[in-house]
Formats: C-alpha cells, structure tokens, sequence
C-alpha cells in the first residue's frame, strides 16, 4: 500500500467520527452493554469455550487476547448471534442473544475474521449495498466519507478481489460501519495489516471510541491489547486467564521495573546479589529486577553508589508481554503461543 | 423492502460482472437461436420437402409426379397409400402433404373433371413455392391429356388445397420455446448453486448474517432479479426469433405464468444444490450432473413422443419436460388447457424444491 496515503488516516477519521457524534447523543451510562456469564462452545470432544464471564462496559475498547485456537472467534461468533452457544448466556443491549438477535442486529457491526468481500463488487458499490441493508440512505458523500475513513480512497475503482489482504480487510471495517453501530464486533481487525497500516487502524478505533461506541475485538498482538484496549481478557484454552485494565495486568503480573546496566565489569555478578536483586546477565549488561516495594530511585542511588562497573543504567518498564509470559508461560509469536 | 432492492441492485452488479453470468442470460442462448435458426433455413432450401400419397398407382400419376420432379422446387416424398392421411399429417406434424385421389386416370380419360388435393399451411413461408409447383404441373398434365374433345371447361384435372390448420408450425417456431426453457433452466439451476456455494463457503452468507437482511429477503431478490434478467433475456431471443427467422409463437399469459414458475422452480433446485454442495465447485458438478441430462432429455429439441419409449419414461421424470411442453403447448398449439396442466406440475415441484431449499439453507454455523 503505498505509504503517502496513510498520515492524512488520522484527520479524516476525526472528520467522519465528528460528524457521527453530531448526528447521535453519546450517553454513557456504566451499566454494562454485554454481559457474558459462564458461556460453554463444545464440539465434541473438543471444547472451544469453557466457561467464561466478562461484562463489557459501554464506550471502552475491549480486547480477547489468546494465541491461535484459544476460543476468541467461537465467542465472539456466539455473541454475534452466529453460533449457538452449548451452555451459558450472553446479553447484549439487555436482550439474550439466543432467543432474539434479530432485534439487536441493526445496532451492532461485524468484522468476521475469515472476512471476504464481496469478489465483483468495487468497494463504494459493497458500502452502498450495506446502507441498503441496513435502511439507511447514503449520499454519494456518505459513502466517500467511509471510504476515506478507512483510507481507501485510491482503490474504489477497483472490484473487491483486486484489493490487497490488508484493504479487504479495511472495506471489511467500513461496512461495519455503515449501520452506525453503538457496539463493534471486530474479530483480528489488525491481522494481515503492516506496522503503519495497524496504526492507522488503532487511531480510528480511537476515534470510534472517543465517540461513544463499543468496541469489542479479538487480538493475538500483545501490543496492540496493552496500547489499544481499556481492557483486556486474556483467553487460553477455552478458559479465562486474567481480566483486567492492561495497565493493571501488567502491574500486578509484569514482575516490576529492571535495570539493565551496560556494559557490565564480568566478575561483580555476586556483588549485585549480595544487595538482595535478582540478577540476570545479558551480554555484557546484566539485567537487575528489583523485585516487589523498592522504589527505583533507590536502587539506582545503591547501584551508583556501590563501586560496581558498569557504563550506563537504563530501567525498563514490564509490558504486557512480561504479565502474558508469567500468566501463561509463553508469549505468542506470530500467533502461536512460545514457551 | 428497500433492503430487497438493494440486494437486487448488488447482485445484479455482481452477475453482470461474471462473464459466466452474462453468457447464460444473454449469449448461449441467442447462439443456439441463431445456430438451429441457420440450420433450419438451410434445410427449407433449395427443395421444399412434399410429401405425395398416390392412392392411384396409375401411369398418369406417374406422369404427373414426374412433371412435378422437374420442376426441381419440391422434393417428393412418398406416403404410403393405405395411411390415414389427416393422422399421417398431424403425426408427423407436416406443413403440406399432397394426395393423388384413387381413379384420378380413369376419371380424367373418361372427361371428367378431376382434382389433385394439396394440404398446406398457408402461414409457413414455403406455401407459395408448393402451390405454385403443383399448380403449374396440373396445368402442364391437363394439357397433355389425351382426350380430343373436352366436355369440361377449362380444365380437367384440377387442384383442390385444403388447410392445414393444426399444428401450424415450422421447426425454429417449435424450438424457440424449448430454448427459453432451457435458458431458465440453465440460468437459474447451474449458476444460482454454484452462487449459493460460493457465498457459503466465501462467508456471505455470514456476513450477511450480520446485517438485517433476512434469509428469505435474499432468496426473494434472486427471484425479482432472475425474473428481471429472464424477461430481458426471453424478450432478446423473441425479438431475433422474430426478427430473423419470422418465428410466430404466441406470447400468452400463461407462457408468462410458466416462465415465473419456471423461475422459482429451477432457482429453488440450485439453491438446494448450492446449500448441500460443500464448495462452489461441487455445486457446479452436481449442477451439471443435473442440468445436463434434462437439457437433452426433456424434448426440448425434438418431440417426446418421437423418442423411445423407455426416454420418454425417463423424460417424464425430469421437471424441465414440463416447462419445455407447458411453453409449447400455449406458446405454439395455443392448448392452454394442456400448459395449465404443466404450470401445475411446475408449481408443485417448485413448493416442493422451496421448501426443501430453504430448510437446508443455513445463514449460521452450526
Ligand atoms: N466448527 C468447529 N468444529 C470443531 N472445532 C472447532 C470449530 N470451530 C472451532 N473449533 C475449535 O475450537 C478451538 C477454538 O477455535 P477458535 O477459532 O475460537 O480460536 P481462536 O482463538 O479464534 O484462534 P485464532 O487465533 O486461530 O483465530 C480450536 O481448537 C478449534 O479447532
Ligand atoms: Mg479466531
């Protein structure tokens, strides 16, 4: 995709996702928009989803975060009202999916993990038929608007089976769009898309969520669940892990601030140990975790002042991946879980 | 609605842009037109085929065939004389069919006035050449008489005609129906299933899923739009037919009745097709596993009762037969009460198929 169209992502979104919240009053009460309570997917032996519970808030991104094969589409698909659960409940809007998605279906838009366009239809003609739909009337200027939120602006020329992974995947996010959902479902709206391209993506989901609307995705990036999401559930094995701000996931799992000194004088390892931190040696740095209640600034006066060797100190912050790798004992890496 | 209309408006786009799509609708069957309309033409010239029954068996009749032979405008063929000849004609549904009465010499040595009896249909383009043939050799035999003095004026020997009313068709006007059947047929069968399969296993059918459309407003605009593409198509094939070949059919109401269930029927088959089948590739062969043998079993291209027995058995079977017969019946022999009976089978096997259809048909997974 060509890299001149994509920083001018940013300041369209904003004028589309204006516009939307003009036309509709954000009201963010805190009662919960979906409530999922001990939901079960088995086939067969096989059991995809194994009782899980989450709510989620109105107005907050909301992320499922698993490796490959964790159970994220089968829920998100249960709550999208196109699988039947084996066991458990899921509101929405208040309404029990099971029993009358129908009535809800006009407020929510899905982006499928497996999307596919549709093959002979140019990307303006798949956002116009989606208005239609969805009963909503759409200028030639709404439907440019769409286009140009998602930035493709340079291909709607094109029919869909031209289009790159990484567009199909954006017109896939437009015509989530196009019924002006109160809640998106996103399953891996970011898989397939290169490092900018994700961006683009994370900054409209912003803008999205700025505006009032839900956002539900499913994501195996790290990153993108600790940058993007104002909570992440953490899926493995049909099971939840953890469920929290990322922020807080990370306090509580990421093992705390480290030091790394450089260039580090080989034989005072022990001497660090003997002032009570857990050493590691990494190349010629060595890795100081400081380990539960003491305060960085302290340990860097101890080390300073200590008459060890070493060029420079560096500390670095636990990520995500740090909470995910003592959670579940691997990081994912290309979607697959690494012990 | 406006749902329906816009899927009626997509899709069109879709089919249109599929070169598949718009050769079925529009091409293949202007070309089988145009390809047995050139075939047919062919055989009327230069001889028109006519058929003689001699009942006399006589030296003069001899003659008189002879006379007729090298004019070189017809080609005589024989009817047996002991063939009943109005079942002969409706049977083997002739355009004209010449009889030479029993005692045609005798009558006219002995001067008396004698008529030869030519049947034809005045409608069909090669009357003229046939009444004109027969005339002139009547002229010519009456001529060669050998009576001196005539007691009959102006002539002995005579030519009576006699209409053919029944039946009153030539070849491309008995084919045109067939090939809107089939063109429905092929339309709606072969391509809707492999449509169906491919947005079961591309995920349409999920995608749409997730919008308001319902299951059964997107069948509806197949049916609106394959009703659209049809009557552009059948309008296409009537103007050449016409146009080209002076086809004459009748465009009925209840031609019009058996297109739209015709419609429904076959759209419904490649929706069941398309709903079992697991990829649009094995849709596509069980299509044409279907498809295929109904197109050359079910008469649309020569009539039943001229098959084998045991073909005409298995004919009655496939439900193209009846769209095929229904068409013609009205479309051509103008027997509405025989089309009513097709229409009816036609529906039934279309609720049948709809039901089934639309049961099998799965937006969600299961
Ligand atoms: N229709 C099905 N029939 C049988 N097993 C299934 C079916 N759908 C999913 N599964 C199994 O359920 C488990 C969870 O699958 P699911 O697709 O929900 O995982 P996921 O977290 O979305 O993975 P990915 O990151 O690869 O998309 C997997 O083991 C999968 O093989
Ligand atoms: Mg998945």
């Amino acid at each position: 995709m060509p890299s001149t169209q994509l920083p001018c992502y940013n300041t369209v979104i904003l004028k589309y996702t204006l516009s939307l919240s003009a036309k509709r009053g954000v009201s963010l009460s805190n009662k919960p928009i979906i409530t999922v309570t001990d939901l079960k997917k088995h086939y067969g032996d096989i059991k995809a989803v194994d009782g899980v519970s989450f709510e989620v808030s109105p107005g907050e991104i909301f992320s499922c975060l698993g490796p490959n094969g964790a159970g994220k589409t089968t829920t998100v698909e249960m709550m999208e009202g196109l699988r039947t659960p084996t066991s458990g409940s899921i509101k929405i809007f208040g309404v029990d999916v099971t029993q009358d998605y129908a009535s809800i279906r006009h407020r929510v838009g899905v982006l499928p993990q497996d999307f596919e366009p549709f093959d002979r239809l140019k990307a303006p003609e798949a956002i116009a038929y989606f208005g239609g739909l969805f009963n909503k009337k759409m200028t030639k200027q709404d439907v440019n608007k769409l286009i140009d939120a998602v930035a493709l602006e340079h291909r709607t020329d094109s029919v869909a089976m031209k289009l790159s992974g990484g567009e199909k995947r954006r017109l896939g996010l437009a015509l989530a769009l196009v019924g002006e959902p109160e809640l998106l479902f996103l399953d891996e709206p970011t898989t397939g898309l290169d490092a900018q391209a994700r961006r683009g993506l994370w900054r409209l989901l912003e803008g999205l969520r700025d505006e009032g609307k839900t956002i539900f995705l499913t994501t195996h990036y790290l990153d993108e669940a600790e940058k993007l999401s104002d909570d992440v559930f953490v899926m493995h094995k049909g099971k939840e892990i953890a469920r929290a701000p990322p922020l807080d996931l990370v306090e509580q799992h990421g093992g705390g601030v480290s030091i790394l000194l450089r260039d580090y004088a080989e034989d005072s390892t022990e001497k660090v140990e003997a002032m009570g931190f857990a050493v590691e040696r990494v190349r010629n740095d060595v890795k100081v975790n400081l380990g539960e209640g003491v305060l960085v600034r302290e340990a860097i006066r101890r080390l300073d002042t200590s008459g060890i060797q070493f060029r420079d100190l560096i500390t670095i912050e636990p990520t995500l991946e740090d909470a995910f790798i003592s959670l579940v004992g691997g990081t994912i890496i290309g979607g697959e879980l690494k012990k | 609605m406006s749902r329906i209309i816009a899927d009626v408006k997509a899709f069109a786009l879709q089919y249109m842009r599929n070169p598949v799509g718009a050769f079925f609708a529009l091409v293949f069957p202007i070309i089988l037109l145009l390809v047995f309309g050139a075939v047919f033409s062919q055989s009327e010239s230069p001889e028109v085929p006519l058929p003689v029954q001699d009942l006399d068996g006589t030296d003069l009749s001899n003659q008189f065939l002879e006379i007729m032979n090298q004019a070189g405008t017809v080609e005589i063929s024989t009817i047996s004389p002991t063939a009943d000849i109005d079942d002969h004609i409706r049977d083997n549904s002739l355009s004209a069919a010449l009889v030479i009465p029993a005692g045609f010499e005798a009558t006219a040595v002995s001067n008396t006035s004698v008529d030869v009896i030519l049947y034809g249909d005045q409608t069909v383009s090669s009357y003229g050449i046939i009444v004109s043939t027969v005339g002139a050799a009547v002229e010519v035999l009456d001529k060669n008489l050998p009576i001196d003095n005539r007691t009959v004026p102006p002539q002995v020997v005579g030519m009576e005609t006699r209409d053919i009313v029944t039946e009153d068709f030539v070849f491309i006007d008995f084919f045109l129906p067939g090939i809107i059947a089939l063109a429905v047929m092929l339309n709606c069968l072969m391509i809707l299933s492999a449509v169906s399969a491919e947005y079961k296993s591309k995920g349409y059918f999920k995608l749409l899923n997730t919008t308001p459309l319902k299951k059964s407003e997107w069948i509806l605009a197949k049916f609106i739009w394959y009703l659209i593409i049809m009557s552009f198509s059948i309008l296409l094939m009537l103007a050449i037919g016409i146009g080209a070949f002076g086809v004459k059919v009748s465009i009925t109401p209840l031609a019009f009745a058996l297109v739209v269930a015709g419609i429904w029927l076959f759209s419904s088959m490649g929706l069941l097709i398309g709903a079992w089948a697991k990829d649009s590739d094995s849709a596509a062969a069980v299509a044409n596993a279907v498809g295929f043998p109904m197109m050359f079993l079910s008469g649309l291209f020569w009539q039943l009762e001229m098959m084998p027995e045991a073909v005409q058995t298995i004919a009655y079977a496939l439900p193209l037969t009846y769209l095929g017969e229904g068409l013609r019946a009205t479309m051509i022999y103008g027997n509405d009460s025989g089309a009513l009976i097709d229409l009816a089978v036609v529906l039934v096997l279309a609720v049948v198929f709809f039901i089934a259809a639309s049961k099998l048909m799965s937006w969600k997974e299961k």
